[in-house]
């Protein structure tokens, strides 16, 4: 039997570290997704899963490309004004992920932001699927 | 096709053949030199650690704290991201920390390390952080502390409409076309000078005259600007703030005055950085970084660390565009030094005066004396104040006896530090600390304040604080940071810089 994905914050001196624990890829980046979300307005929920825009990311590696894919959000908030939510994969490849962001334009009085990021960094960064059972266990910092 | 040239032909393929496998395999990951094991510290003097050398890296660390700092430092990983710097390529004289370290991305905050051009050495934009030119403004008034008295709250919601903070806050007159987003990057503070945003006075009185050479605006792509378009002159968040301040210590009469510095005065600091534009200067060469250490063949041991030869086009490209946002950091927080003259004015008749303004996340080529040699080095600061002595030929003229001012905030509730750069720091390349250094994660700090009233609390002790944000403001609470005082100690008793004036704070706007 599967679980269904999660995600934890985890301390980092000057920032924030989310870990996330999925079934599979296409889970686990929905989890990031929902991990974002949950970064910058402490409240989840506030995020309706109204709108989709087409997001696809590349890097070097699993790792790469999973950072790639939160600056993508990061982005996609600040400059396009798009707070995403949600992830739904259609392509997934190490070097490579596609799929829809699910999320709504940012709306001040409904998504109040705690801590914008400035950044998803390099550092400790990790996708590891284990090859048997393709759960994925993954882990981001987020640059304050 | 002759044999020679069929054999040249096929060395050529080869080598084509074994960078695409490189490439494939992505960057190569190294073991960090003190992976899973306690980081050895020896004493070196009262104030200086050595990390010893040891597999993988080419010097020895060294970290200025005093005994009682270190346990702190052992409660994360910064140690360690020490060590982890000192692996890079071409890095001259030590991997260095200065004492309000803490743990940061690849290279800790606190960070110092310098590398040579001629001998290999390397970039590495982690080593400057995403928040390029992220650095602190001081300003001086003519009020004393007994002007403010009364409107202190006035002045806090006045700065607070003035300075745009929260997303996508900004002042309509600075959303800048492409044409003068290029021209604020290449020129710096010259281009706030003919906006009307800056004094001849203000630029004689910022790092570098407010422009890093070498800029190159086409080195900074079109989501860059797109994140700092409608950022000229705004806050951000995080630890970011504008801050009233009185200055309620002398330590340093003469270099007080040579400052404009004196008891009971009231100051303003700002501290902000390159804002979207910076952060996205950083991701973009990171993302080209990673290949390029596969390209040169570099191992890393932290993936934040990746870098290329300073020599190479990735890292000319980098610089070229780290320099504009750099710039740009100065415009921004000249832009809000601006709008704070502004309300000061409005609400006082007052004015206020540019002490200095220091960049402290910053790659700069500079000239150090090592194992007595003068070697043209590019010093990478992450979280670290330059702090120049008197007479070096870099210090603005108004500071040339003085030694140039380093500013160090502390927190919200307690204090800050406006030092001098003094002699000893020729061991430091110039640099002191930055700041006091974090004591609790951001998480720690939410989960043993998340539910007081830090804002009532501190206006309880004499401070008013707005923020854009009530998470900020508990991630930020005095508690989170180590006693400014504890680090600019160390600073002054290791020579590197000493200390001129203590600034208690009575107002503090928060991102």
């Amino acid at each position: 039997m599967t679980t269904a994905a999660t995600y934890r914050f985890f301390d980092h001196t000057g920032d924030y570290g989310v870990d996330v624990d999925a079934p599979d890829a296409g889970a686990a980046y929905d989890a990031v997704a929902q991990a974002f979300a949950a970064l910058l307005t402490d409240a989840p929920g506030c995020v309706a899963r109204a709108e989709a825009r087409a997001l696809e990311v590349t890097g070097v590696d699993a790792a790469a490309t999973l950072v790639a894919f939160g600056n993508e959000l990061l982005y996609l908030f600040e400059a396009e004004g798009f707070l995403g939510a949600g992830f739904a994969a259609e392509a997934m490849a190490p070097d490579r992920v596609a799929g829809s962001l699910w999320g709504e334009p940012f709306d001040p009085a409904r998504h109040p932001i705690a801590r914008p990021a400035k950044a998803v960094t390099h550092h400790a960064a990790a996708f590891d699927e284990d090859p048997r059972t393709g759960r994925v266990r993954a882990r981001l910092i987020f640059d304050l | 096709m002759s044999r020679q040239d069929r054999k040249r032909r096929q060395q050529v393929d080869k080598k084509n053949a074994r960078k695409r496998e490189a490439r494939a395999a992505g960057p190569t990951a190294a073991e960090p030199p003190y992976h899973g094991k306690q980081v050895p510290l020896e004493r070196l003097d009262a104030c200086r650690w050595r990390i010893p050398r040891t597999d993988g890296m080419h010097v020895d660390g060294v970290v200025w704290a005093r005994e009682d700092l270190l346990p702190d430092l052992r409660e994360d990983r910064c140690l360690e991201q020490v060590a982890n710097v000192a692996t890079l390529p071409g890095i001259v004289g030590h991997s260095m920390a200065m004492p309000d370290i803490h743990w940061g991305y690849g290279f800790p905050i606190g960070g110092v390390a310098a590398f040579d051009p001629d001998a290999g050495g390397v970039v590495s934009p982690g080593g400057v952080g995403y928040d390029i030119n992220c650095g602190v403004r001081l300003l001086a008034s003519d009020l004393q502390v007994g002007d403010v008295q009364g409107r202190v709250r006035q002045l806090t919601d006045a700065l607070f409409e003035a300075i745009p903070s929260g997303i996508g806050a900004g002042r309509p007159e600075l959303l800048l076309g492409d044409d003068d987003l290029d021209a604020l990057m290449a020129r710096g503070l010259d281009w706030a000078v003919e906006r009307g945003l800056a004094t001849p006075a203000d630029v004689d009185h910022v790092e570098e005259r407010g422009r890093i050479p070498g800029a190159d605006p086409s080195h900074v792509s079109k989501r860059a600007r797109s994140r700092g378009r409608g950022q000229v002159g705004t806050l951000g968040s995080g630890n970011h703030f504008a801050e009233v301040g009185v200055v309620d210590e002398v330590h340093d009469e003469a270099a007080a005055a040579a400052m404009g510095l004196r008891l009971g005065q009231v100051t303003l600091m700002i501290h902000s950085g390159s804002r979207g534009l910076g952060h996205q200067v950083c991701e973009d060469a990171l993302t080209g970084m990673l290949q390029a250490a596969v390209d040169f063949g570099i191992p890393l041991v932290d993936r934040q660390l990746c870098c290329a030869p300073i020599t190479s086009a990735p890292a000319r490209a980098y610089l070229a565009g780290m320099a504009a946002a750099a710039n740009f950091a100065f415009v921004n927080r000249q832009a809000m030094a601006h709008w704070a003259r502004g309300a000061f004015k409005d609400l006082f008749k007052a004015k206020l005066t540019t002490v200095y303004d220091v960049c402290h996340n910053i790659a700069k080529f500079e000239e150090h004396e090592v194992e007595g040699k003068l070697r043209r080095l590019l010093v990478h600061r992450k979280g670290a104040t330059r702090a120049l002595p008197p007479g070096h030929p870099l210090v603005p003229r108004a500071y040339a006896q003085t030694g140039q001012p380093v500013i160090i905030p502390g927190d919200m509730g307690r204090y800050s530090f406006v030092l001098r750069g003094a002699p000893g720091s020729t061991a430091s390349l110039g640099s002191a600390c930055h700041g006091a250094g974090r004591l609790l994660s951001r998480h720690e700090a939410k989960r043993r304040y998340g539910d007081q009233d830090i804002v009532g609390k501190l206006a309880d002790q004499g401070v008013i604080v707005r923020g854009a944000s009530r998470a900020t403001v508990v991630e930020e609470v005095p508690e989170a940071y180590k006693d400014v005082a504890q680090v600019v100690d160390v600073v002054d008793q290791g020579g590197l810089a000493t200390k001129v004036v203590r600034i208690r704070p009575i107002a503090c706007v928060k991102g």
